[in-house]
Protein backbone atom coordinates (compact mmCIF):
# COMPACT_ATOMS: atom_id res chain seq x y z
CA UNK A 1 0.00 0.00 0.00
CA UNK A 2 2.68 2.27 1.36
CA UNK A 3 4.52 1.26 -2.20
CA UNK A 4 1.65 2.31 -4.20
CA UNK A 5 1.32 5.39 -2.89
CA UNK A 6 4.62 6.55 -3.06
CA UNK A 7 4.26 5.37 -6.49
CA UNK A 8 1.68 7.28 -7.38
CA UNK A 9 3.19 10.44 -5.56
CA UNK A 10 6.02 10.17 -7.61
CA UNK A 11 4.10 9.22 -11.07
CA UNK A 12 2.34 13.12 -10.31
CA UNK A 13 5.28 14.35 -8.90
CA UNK A 14 7.04 13.69 -12.31
CA UNK A 15 3.64 14.76 -14.59
CA UNK A 16 3.82 18.48 -12.66
CA UNK A 17 7.29 18.58 -13.36
CA UNK A 18 6.95 17.14 -17.38
CA UNK A 19 3.88 19.57 -17.43
CA UNK A 20 6.25 22.82 -16.67
CA UNK A 21 9.27 21.40 -18.45
CA UNK A 22 6.63 21.35 -21.65
CA UNK A 23 6.45 25.12 -20.84
CA UNK A 24 9.79 25.44 -20.90
CA UNK A 25 10.10 26.10 -16.96
CA UNK A 26 14.06 26.08 -16.12
CA UNK A 27 13.37 24.51 -12.74
CA UNK A 28 11.41 21.87 -13.81
CA UNK A 29 13.95 20.46 -15.98
CA UNK A 30 16.60 20.83 -13.23
CA UNK A 31 13.95 19.01 -10.87
CA UNK A 32 13.31 16.32 -13.44
CA UNK A 33 17.59 15.96 -13.93
CA UNK A 34 17.56 15.66 -10.18
CA UNK A 35 14.68 12.71 -9.85
CA UNK A 36 16.37 10.67 -12.48
CA UNK A 37 19.90 11.68 -13.09
CA UNK A 38 21.55 8.76 -10.75
CA UNK A 39 18.96 6.17 -12.30
CA UNK A 40 20.43 7.53 -16.03
CA UNK A 41 23.90 7.63 -15.13
CA UNK A 42 24.39 4.43 -13.59
CA UNK A 43 22.74 2.54 -16.13
CA UNK A 44 24.92 4.15 -18.71
CA UNK A 45 27.87 3.46 -16.39
CA UNK A 46 27.27 -0.36 -16.06
CA UNK A 47 26.54 -0.89 -19.78
CA UNK A 48 29.99 0.91 -20.61
CA UNK A 49 31.83 0.04 -17.70
CA UNK A 50 33.64 3.76 -18.42
CA UNK A 51 32.79 7.18 -16.14
CA UNK A 52 33.87 9.35 -19.52
CA UNK A 53 31.55 7.50 -21.73
CA UNK A 54 28.73 7.06 -18.79
CA UNK A 55 28.79 10.85 -18.65
CA UNK A 56 28.91 11.54 -22.35
CA UNK A 57 25.76 9.13 -23.13
CA UNK A 58 23.96 10.42 -19.72
CA UNK A 59 23.98 13.91 -21.20
CA UNK A 60 23.02 12.56 -24.72
CA UNK A 61 20.17 10.93 -23.27
CA UNK A 62 18.78 13.43 -20.85
CA UNK A 63 19.27 15.83 -24.25
CA UNK A 64 17.07 13.44 -26.27
CA UNK A 65 14.50 13.35 -23.51
CA UNK A 66 14.14 17.01 -23.02
CA UNK A 67 14.11 17.73 -26.85
CA UNK A 68 11.48 14.84 -26.79
CA UNK A 69 9.49 15.87 -23.65
CA UNK A 70 6.45 18.12 -25.59
CA UNK A 71 5.64 15.11 -27.35
CA UNK A 72 5.16 12.78 -24.05
CA UNK A 73 1.38 12.40 -23.30
CA UNK A 74 1.70 9.95 -20.37
CA UNK A 75 0.74 6.80 -21.85
CA UNK A 76 3.86 4.67 -20.37
CA UNK A 77 5.27 5.72 -16.85
CA UNK A 78 7.82 8.38 -17.67
CA UNK A 79 10.87 6.29 -15.49
CA UNK A 80 10.03 3.70 -18.05
CA UNK A 81 9.90 5.82 -21.16
CA UNK A 82 13.35 7.25 -19.87
CA UNK A 83 14.43 4.15 -19.38
CA UNK A 84 13.82 2.69 -22.52
CA UNK A 85 15.35 6.08 -23.84
CA UNK A 86 18.61 5.77 -21.87
CA UNK A 87 18.89 2.26 -23.39
CA UNK A 88 18.78 2.85 -26.46
CA UNK A 89 21.24 5.83 -26.49
CA UNK A 90 23.78 3.22 -24.67
CA UNK A 91 23.20 0.61 -27.64
CA UNK A 92 23.65 3.16 -30.41
CA UNK A 93 26.65 4.06 -29.01
CA UNK A 94 27.82 0.60 -28.13
CA UNK A 95 26.92 -0.36 -31.76
CA UNK A 96 29.18 3.03 -33.73
CA UNK A 97 31.64 1.26 -31.48
CA UNK A 98 31.45 -1.74 -32.90
CA UNK A 99 31.08 -3.90 -29.79
CA UNK A 100 29.46 -6.93 -29.58
CA UNK A 101 26.30 -6.13 -28.00
CA UNK A 102 24.25 -5.66 -31.96
CA UNK A 103 22.98 -9.23 -32.01
CA UNK A 104 23.48 -12.12 -29.00
CA UNK A 105 22.42 -14.31 -31.75
CA UNK A 106 25.44 -13.68 -33.32
CA UNK A 107 27.52 -13.99 -30.18
CA UNK A 108 31.45 -13.88 -30.22
CA UNK A 109 33.68 -16.89 -30.21
CA UNK A 110 35.48 -15.24 -27.10
CA UNK A 111 32.43 -15.29 -25.08
CA UNK A 112 31.75 -18.75 -25.46
CA UNK A 113 34.47 -20.20 -23.48
CA UNK A 114 34.26 -22.57 -20.98
CA UNK A 115 33.29 -21.21 -17.61
CA UNK A 116 35.19 -22.64 -15.07
CA UNK A 117 34.05 -24.58 -11.80
CA UNK A 118 36.95 -23.86 -9.18
CA UNK A 119 37.44 -24.27 -5.75
CA UNK A 120 38.78 -21.47 -3.62
CA UNK A 121 41.75 -22.96 -1.35
CA UNK A 122 39.78 -22.99 1.70
CA UNK A 123 36.72 -21.76 0.90
CA UNK A 124 34.07 -23.02 -1.74
CA UNK A 125 31.84 -20.27 -1.26
CA UNK A 126 32.15 -16.67 -2.47
CA UNK A 127 31.92 -14.10 0.77
CA UNK A 128 28.67 -14.57 2.18
CA UNK A 129 27.91 -10.36 1.03
CA UNK A 130 29.53 -8.67 -2.06
CA UNK A 131 30.75 -5.13 -1.49
CA UNK A 132 29.50 -2.82 -4.16
CA UNK A 133 32.57 -1.34 -5.04
CA UNK A 134 33.75 -5.06 -5.84
CA UNK A 135 30.52 -6.39 -7.44
CA UNK A 136 30.14 -3.13 -9.78
CA UNK A 137 33.91 -3.76 -10.81
CA UNK A 138 33.45 -7.29 -11.61
CA UNK A 139 30.46 -6.09 -13.88
CA UNK A 140 32.59 -3.33 -15.79
CA UNK A 141 35.09 -6.64 -15.87
CA UNK A 142 32.59 -8.78 -18.40
CA UNK A 143 32.68 -8.94 -21.85
CA UNK A 144 30.12 -6.32 -23.37
CA UNK A 145 27.19 -8.77 -24.45
CA UNK A 146 27.25 -10.74 -20.84
CA UNK A 147 27.38 -6.96 -19.45
CA UNK A 148 24.54 -5.84 -21.13
CA UNK A 149 22.01 -8.96 -20.63
CA UNK A 150 22.97 -9.17 -16.74
CA UNK A 151 22.57 -5.20 -16.31
CA UNK A 152 19.13 -4.89 -17.97
CA UNK A 153 17.71 -8.14 -16.57
CA UNK A 154 19.94 -8.39 -13.11
CA UNK A 155 20.28 -5.35 -12.04
CA UNK A 156 17.77 -3.04 -13.85
CA UNK A 157 14.95 -5.78 -13.76
CA UNK A 158 13.78 -6.30 -17.49
CA UNK A 159 12.32 -9.51 -18.47
CA UNK A 160 13.85 -11.96 -20.89
CA UNK A 161 11.25 -10.90 -23.35
CA UNK A 162 11.87 -7.17 -22.84
CA UNK A 163 15.53 -7.53 -23.38
CA UNK A 164 14.91 -9.64 -26.64
CA UNK A 165 13.46 -6.99 -27.77
CA UNK A 166 15.93 -4.37 -26.94
CA UNK A 167 18.99 -6.65 -28.16
CA UNK A 168 17.38 -8.21 -30.82
CA UNK A 169 18.12 -11.63 -29.88
CA UNK A 170 15.55 -14.76 -29.03
CA UNK A 171 14.45 -15.15 -25.23
CA UNK A 172 16.40 -18.30 -25.56
CA UNK A 173 19.23 -16.48 -26.04
CA UNK A 174 18.88 -13.64 -23.84
CA UNK A 175 18.59 -16.37 -20.74
CA UNK A 176 21.40 -18.44 -21.82
CA UNK A 177 23.45 -15.14 -22.30
CA UNK A 178 22.25 -14.19 -18.52
CA UNK A 179 23.55 -17.46 -17.62
CA UNK A 180 27.00 -17.87 -19.14
CA UNK A 181 27.33 -14.07 -17.76
CA UNK A 182 26.54 -14.98 -13.91
CA UNK A 183 28.96 -17.55 -14.16
CA UNK A 184 31.51 -15.13 -15.45
CA UNK A 185 30.61 -13.00 -12.98
CA UNK A 186 31.07 -15.07 -10.40
CA UNK A 187 34.32 -16.21 -11.80
CA UNK A 188 35.44 -12.37 -12.14
CA UNK A 189 34.40 -11.97 -7.93
CA UNK A 190 36.55 -14.92 -6.85
CA UNK A 191 39.30 -14.00 -8.21
CA UNK A 192 38.73 -10.51 -6.84
CA UNK A 193 38.80 -12.01 -3.94
CA UNK A 194 42.46 -12.54 -3.42
CA UNK A 195 44.43 -9.09 -3.78
CA UNK A 196 43.15 -7.06 -0.60
CA UNK A 197 44.04 -3.37 -2.90
CA UNK A 198 41.72 -4.07 -5.30
CA UNK A 199 38.62 -4.98 -2.58
CA UNK A 200 39.80 -2.20 -0.17
CA UNK A 201 39.78 0.27 -2.75
CA UNK B 1 34.21 -35.78 -16.19
CA UNK B 2 37.13 -33.97 -14.14
CA UNK B 3 37.61 -30.99 -13.02
CA UNK B 4 40.64 -29.41 -11.92
CA UNK B 5 40.02 -27.40 -8.13
CA UNK B 6 41.94 -24.08 -7.82
CA UNK B 7 44.26 -25.56 -4.93
CA UNK B 8 44.95 -28.81 -7.02
CA UNK B 9 41.84 -30.73 -5.99
CA UNK B 10 40.05 -32.62 -8.48
CA UNK B 11 36.33 -32.59 -8.76
CA UNK B 12 34.75 -35.72 -10.25
CA UNK B 13 31.43 -34.15 -11.92
CA UNK B 14 28.50 -36.80 -11.51
CA UNK B 15 25.68 -37.24 -13.83
CA UNK B 16 23.94 -35.39 -11.17
CA UNK B 17 26.06 -32.76 -11.25
CA UNK B 18 25.64 -32.37 -14.94
CA UNK B 19 21.45 -32.80 -14.48
CA UNK B 20 22.42 -29.64 -11.77
CA UNK B 21 24.16 -27.65 -14.36
CA UNK B 22 21.66 -28.55 -16.74
CA UNK B 23 18.57 -27.16 -14.17
CA UNK B 24 20.44 -24.38 -12.78
CA UNK B 25 19.71 -21.72 -15.35
CA UNK B 26 15.74 -22.74 -14.92
CA UNK B 27 16.16 -22.68 -11.68
CA UNK B 28 17.05 -19.22 -11.07
CA UNK B 29 14.57 -17.85 -13.70
CA UNK B 30 12.04 -19.24 -11.12
CA UNK B 31 11.79 -22.77 -12.73
CA UNK B 32 10.42 -24.96 -10.49
CA UNK B 33 13.52 -27.62 -10.38
CA UNK B 34 13.23 -29.57 -7.35
CA UNK B 35 16.60 -32.06 -8.29
CA UNK B 36 18.88 -28.83 -8.33
CA UNK B 37 18.21 -27.70 -4.29
CA UNK B 38 18.60 -31.47 -3.56
CA UNK B 39 21.90 -32.00 -5.52
CA UNK B 40 23.07 -28.45 -4.01
CA UNK B 41 22.17 -30.00 -0.39
CA UNK B 42 24.61 -33.01 -1.28
CA UNK B 43 27.21 -32.01 -3.25
CA UNK B 44 29.68 -29.36 -1.56
CA UNK B 45 30.74 -28.18 -5.20
CA UNK B 46 27.48 -27.59 -6.35
CA UNK B 47 25.81 -26.16 -3.45
CA UNK B 48 28.63 -23.64 -3.22
CA UNK B 49 28.09 -22.75 -6.84
CA UNK B 50 24.08 -22.84 -6.36
CA UNK B 51 25.10 -20.40 -3.51
CA UNK B 52 27.54 -18.34 -5.03
CA UNK B 53 25.04 -17.50 -8.07
CA UNK B 54 21.89 -16.66 -6.04
CA UNK B 55 24.11 -13.79 -4.12
CA UNK B 56 25.75 -12.41 -7.49
CA UNK B 57 21.61 -12.00 -8.26
CA UNK B 58 20.50 -10.70 -5.03
CA UNK B 59 23.10 -8.41 -5.26
CA UNK B 60 22.94 -6.80 -8.31
CA UNK B 61 19.57 -6.31 -7.79
CA UNK B 62 20.62 -4.28 -4.87
CA UNK B 63 23.36 -2.26 -6.91
CA UNK B 64 23.08 1.49 -5.63
CA UNK B 65 22.95 4.21 -8.00
CA UNK B 66 26.06 6.08 -8.80
CA UNK B 67 26.22 10.05 -8.95
CA UNK B 68 27.34 11.72 -12.31
CA UNK B 69 29.63 14.50 -12.20
CA UNK B 70 27.98 18.26 -11.85
CA UNK B 71 29.20 18.76 -15.48
CA UNK B 72 26.68 16.39 -16.98
CA UNK B 73 23.76 18.93 -15.62
CA UNK B 74 26.06 21.93 -16.67
CA UNK B 75 26.73 20.72 -20.33
CA UNK B 76 23.09 19.71 -20.22
CA UNK B 77 21.36 23.14 -19.52
CA UNK B 78 23.49 24.91 -21.46
CA UNK B 79 22.32 22.76 -24.42
CA UNK B 80 18.99 23.64 -23.73
CA UNK B 81 19.39 27.00 -23.28
CA UNK B 82 21.31 27.24 -26.54
CA UNK B 83 18.15 25.58 -28.35
CA UNK B 84 15.79 27.97 -26.89
CA UNK B 85 14.12 25.01 -24.65
CA UNK B 86 14.18 26.63 -21.61
CA UNK B 87 12.60 29.85 -21.52
CA UNK B 88 13.86 31.90 -18.53
CA UNK B 89 11.26 34.91 -17.52
CA UNK B 90 12.32 38.45 -19.54
CA UNK B 91 11.73 40.32 -16.59
CA UNK B 92 13.80 38.31 -14.44
CA UNK B 93 17.05 38.97 -16.08
CA UNK B 94 19.05 41.65 -14.40
CA UNK B 95 21.88 40.94 -12.43
CA UNK B 96 24.26 40.16 -15.03
CA UNK B 97 23.79 42.32 -17.31
CA UNK B 98 26.06 44.20 -17.80
CA UNK B 99 28.28 41.28 -16.95
CA UNK B 100 27.34 39.15 -19.92
CA UNK B 101 26.54 41.62 -22.40
CA UNK B 102 29.86 42.85 -22.89
CA UNK B 103 31.57 39.63 -23.43
CA UNK B 104 28.70 36.90 -23.68
CA UNK B 105 30.36 33.48 -23.10
CA UNK B 106 30.22 31.92 -26.42
CA UNK B 107 32.08 35.28 -27.21
CA UNK B 108 35.11 34.06 -24.58
CA UNK B 109 34.93 31.22 -25.25
CA UNK B 110 36.54 31.88 -28.76
CA UNK B 111 38.83 34.92 -27.35
CA UNK B 112 40.40 32.15 -25.23
CA UNK B 113 40.79 30.03 -27.84
CA UNK B 114 42.28 32.85 -29.66
CA UNK B 115 44.43 34.19 -27.44
CA UNK B 116 46.01 30.42 -26.50
CA UNK B 117 47.05 30.31 -30.14
CA UNK B 118 48.65 33.85 -30.48
CA UNK B 119 50.43 33.64 -27.08
CA UNK B 120 51.72 29.85 -27.67
CA UNK B 121 55.52 31.12 -28.86
CA UNK B 122 55.87 33.61 -26.04
CA UNK B 123 56.43 30.70 -23.24
CA UNK B 124 60.08 30.62 -22.86
CA UNK B 125 61.73 28.50 -20.54
CA UNK B 126 62.71 31.40 -17.37
CA UNK B 127 61.15 31.55 -14.23
CA UNK B 128 57.52 32.97 -13.97
CA UNK B 129 54.43 32.79 -11.38
CA UNK B 130 51.36 30.50 -11.52
CA UNK B 131 49.33 33.64 -12.53
CA UNK B 132 51.89 35.01 -14.94
CA UNK B 133 51.91 30.95 -17.08
CA UNK B 134 47.54 31.52 -16.80
CA UNK B 135 48.25 34.84 -18.26
CA UNK B 136 50.54 33.79 -21.20
CA UNK B 137 48.27 30.59 -22.07
CA UNK B 138 44.76 32.21 -22.20
CA UNK B 139 45.44 35.91 -22.18
CA UNK B 140 45.11 38.87 -19.42
CA UNK B 141 41.60 40.05 -20.04
CA UNK B 142 39.97 36.57 -20.61
CA UNK B 143 41.31 35.76 -16.83
CA UNK B 144 39.99 38.99 -15.42
CA UNK B 145 36.35 38.62 -17.61
CA UNK B 146 36.26 34.75 -16.23
CA UNK B 147 37.17 35.93 -12.74
CA UNK B 148 34.92 39.00 -12.75
CA UNK B 149 32.03 36.51 -13.96
CA UNK B 150 33.28 34.12 -10.68
CA UNK B 151 32.66 36.77 -8.50
CA UNK B 152 29.59 37.75 -9.56
CA UNK B 153 28.51 34.03 -9.14
CA UNK B 154 29.66 34.21 -5.72
CA UNK B 155 27.65 37.20 -4.40
CA UNK B 156 24.45 36.00 -5.97
CA UNK B 157 24.83 32.22 -5.32
CA UNK B 158 22.64 32.46 -1.99
CA UNK B 159 19.75 32.91 -4.38
CA UNK B 160 20.39 29.97 -6.02
CA UNK B 161 18.17 26.19 -5.19
CA UNK B 162 20.88 24.86 -2.68
CA UNK B 163 20.81 21.47 -4.59
CA UNK B 164 21.57 23.51 -8.15
CA UNK B 165 24.23 25.59 -5.90
CA UNK B 166 26.76 22.75 -4.55
CA UNK B 167 26.54 21.23 -8.18
CA UNK B 168 27.95 24.69 -9.55
CA UNK B 169 30.50 25.29 -6.79
CA UNK B 170 31.29 21.30 -7.18
CA UNK B 171 32.29 21.67 -10.82
CA UNK B 172 34.19 25.26 -10.70
CA UNK B 173 35.96 23.61 -7.51
CA UNK B 174 37.11 20.97 -9.76
CA UNK B 175 37.52 23.26 -12.71
CA UNK B 176 39.64 25.38 -10.40
CA UNK B 177 41.49 22.33 -9.14
CA UNK B 178 42.31 21.45 -12.88
CA UNK B 179 43.90 25.25 -13.31
CA UNK B 180 46.03 24.97 -10.90
CA UNK B 181 47.78 22.11 -11.22
CA UNK B 182 47.77 22.93 -14.91
CA UNK B 183 49.88 26.12 -13.80
CA UNK B 184 51.94 24.28 -11.23
CA UNK B 185 52.56 21.83 -14.20
CA UNK B 186 53.77 24.88 -16.43
CA UNK B 187 55.81 26.64 -13.46
CA UNK B 188 58.03 22.90 -13.67
CA UNK B 189 57.90 22.79 -17.69
CA UNK B 190 56.63 26.19 -19.69
CA UNK B 191 57.22 23.79 -22.78
CA UNK B 192 54.93 21.12 -21.45
CA UNK B 193 52.11 21.35 -24.38
CA UNK B 194 49.86 18.92 -22.89
CA UNK B 195 49.15 21.24 -19.95
CA UNK B 196 48.82 23.94 -21.67
CA UNK B 197 46.46 22.49 -23.70
CA UNK B 198 44.68 21.53 -20.25
CA UNK B 199 45.04 25.47 -18.99
CA UNK B 200 42.84 26.33 -22.14
CA UNK B 201 40.16 23.85 -21.82
CA UNK B 202 39.76 24.33 -18.33
CA UNK B 203 39.24 28.44 -18.76
CA UNK B 204 36.93 27.37 -21.61
CA UNK B 205 35.09 25.06 -19.48
CA UNK B 206 34.65 27.71 -16.77
CA UNK B 207 33.47 30.32 -18.70
CA UNK B 208 31.05 28.00 -19.70
CA UNK B 209 29.57 26.62 -16.42
CA UNK B 210 29.89 30.88 -15.01
CA UNK B 211 27.83 31.55 -17.81
CA UNK B 212 24.80 28.78 -17.02
CA UNK B 213 24.95 29.44 -13.08
CA UNK B 214 24.65 33.38 -14.36
CA UNK B 215 21.75 32.92 -16.87
CA UNK B 216 20.29 30.46 -13.90
CA UNK B 217 20.42 32.89 -11.85
CA UNK B 218 19.12 35.24 -14.37
CA UNK B 219 16.16 32.69 -14.39
CA UNK B 220 14.20 30.33 -12.42
CA UNK B 221 16.54 28.46 -10.30
CA UNK B 222 15.81 29.40 -6.68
Amino acid sequence: MALSQSRASKAASDAELIARAQRGDEEAFAALFEVHKRRVYSLCLRMTGDTAEAEDLAQEAFLQLFRKIATFRGESAFSTWLHRLVVNVVLMHLRKKGLQQVSLDEPDASQDEPVKREYGDDDKRLLHSIDRITLSRAIEGLPPGYRAVLVLHDVEGYEHNEIAQILSCSVGNSKSQLHKARLKLRELLRSQRLPASIRGT
Amino acid sequence: MQEQGGNGAAHWASAACRDFDAQLSDYLEGGDRPGVVSHAAECAFCGAVLSDMLMVRSASAELADDEPSPRVWANVRAALVAEGLIRPPRERRRWTEWLLRPVPAAALTALILLSAFAIRPVLRRHHRTAVDFAELVVGHDVIQNVSQMETAFREQSADLNPTIKRAYEEDLASLNGEIKECNDTLARQPDDSLSREYLVSAYTEKARVLESALELGDGDGR
